[in-house]
C-alpha cells in the first residue's frame, strides 16, 4: 500500500503560522517537537514531518476505512539529517500496529514524501513543477502525469487507462474500465504535484 | 447558543482556510472541512485552535480526532460548553 503527499513551501508559509502558540503541540508529539526546535531549519523540519504524518495517514484510510484527525497518534522516527538540500531521506511512521517507511525529496521548493507499509518495494514515484496552482490544472496535470508514466512503463494506450476515485475518496486505476492491482497515490499544492505508484 | 448559531459561529472560524466558496455558502451540519470546503489538513489545527479561542475552551487530542466536520466540532464545543 503506497501514500505521498506534496508541500509546497512558499505557500505553506503563507497558508500556515507554525509558530503560533499551541500549533506544535497539537500536532508533533514531545519529542517530534525537541527535533523541530532544534533543527537547523526548523520550517523545513515542520513540513518534512508533517509529509511523513500525511503520506503514512492516506494508507490508514485505505487500511481502516476511516477518517480522523489524530496527528500526534502517527509518530515519525526523525533520524536524518534535514540540512542536506534536494537530497533524498528516510523514514518511519507507526500508527497502532502498523509501521510505515517514509522517503522524502527536499528541495528549497518543496517536499515530496512517499510511505508504504512494512516495507520497501519497487515504487515509481515523480514530483514537478505546475505551471497553475488551481485546483483542476493541479487534478488534471498530476493525474495526467502518472497515467501516462504507467502507460509508457507497461507500453498502454494512454486512451485506455483512467483514474476513479472510491467512497473513500482513494483512486484506483483502471484499464479498459477495469480496477487494475496497482495501488496508486496523488497529491499536489500549490505550484507542486506528485505521485507514487506500487504493484502488489 | 442553538444550532444555527453554532455553525455560523464555526462557518467564521474557518472563512480564512477555505478554498470552495460555493461549498461554504452551504455549510450544514454534515459539511466536511476538507472533502467539501477543500481545507488544507495543516490548517484544520487552526481552526481548532481558534475554535479554542473563540469559546475559551480546551480541545483535548481525543476530541480534535472527530473535528473533520461540522457535527463533530459542534458535539466537542457543545459537550465543553455544557461541562
Amino acid at each position: 500500500m503506497v501514500g505521498n503527499d506534496i508541500i509546497d513551501l512558499q505557500l505553506a508559509n503563507k497558508e500556515s503560522n507554525w509558530q503560533r502558540p499551541r500549533f506544535l503541540e497539537k500536532l508533533f508529539t514531545e519529542q517530534e517537537q525537541d527535533f523541530i526546535r532544534t533543527a537547523p531549519n526548523p520550517t523545513a523540519a515542520v513540513w518534512t514531518l508533517w509529509s511523513q504524518k500525511e503520506s503514512a495517514y492516506k494508507i490508514i484510510v485505505r487500511l481502516e476505512k476511516r477518517r480522523f484527525y489524530a496527528p500526534k497518534k502517527l509518530t515519525t522516527t526523525v533520524p536524518f539529517d534535514l540540512s542536506a538540500s534536494s537530497s533524498s531521506n528516510v523514514g518511519q511512521v507507526t500508527f497502532a500496529s502498523y509501521n510505515f517507511l517514509t522517503k522524502s525529496k527536499i528541495t528549497d521548493a518543496y517536499i515530496h514524501t512517499t510511505a508504504q507499509l512494512n516495507d520497501y518495494q519497487s515504487l515509481m514515484s515523480d514530483s514537478f513543477q505546475l505551471a497553475q496552482s488551481n485546483c483542476a490544472y493541479q487534478r488534471t496535470t498530476t493525474r495526467f502525469k502518472l497515467l501516462q508514466a504507467y502507460a509508457t512503463k507497461n507500453s498502454l494506450s494512454l486512451d485506455n487507462l483512467s483514474i476513479q476515485k472510491d467512497e473513500w475518496k482513494v483512486p484506483h486505476l483502471y484499464y479498459k474500465n477495469q480496477r487494475q492491482t496497482v495501488q496508486i497515490s496523488m497529491a499536489h499544492h500549490g505550484y507542486f504535484g506528485g505521485y507514487v505508484l506500487q504493484k502488489f | 447558543m442553538n444550532k444555527t448559531e453554532l455553525i455560523d459561529a464555526l462557518k467564521e472560524i474557518a472563512k480564512p482556510y477555505i478554498q470552495d466558496e460555493a461549498a461554504f455558502e452551504h455549510v450544514t451540519e454534515e459539511t466536511n472541512f476538507i472533502d467539501d470546503l477543500k481545507i488544507n489538513s495543516a490548517n484544520l489545527v487552526d481552526i481548532v485552535l481558534d475554535t479554542e479561542d473563540k469559546f475559551d475552551i480546551t480541545i483535548e487530542d481525543d476530541e480534535m480526532e472527530q473535528m473533520l466536520t461540522v457535527k463533530g466540532a459542534m458535539q466537542v464545543i457543545t459537550s465543553k460548553l455544557n461541562a
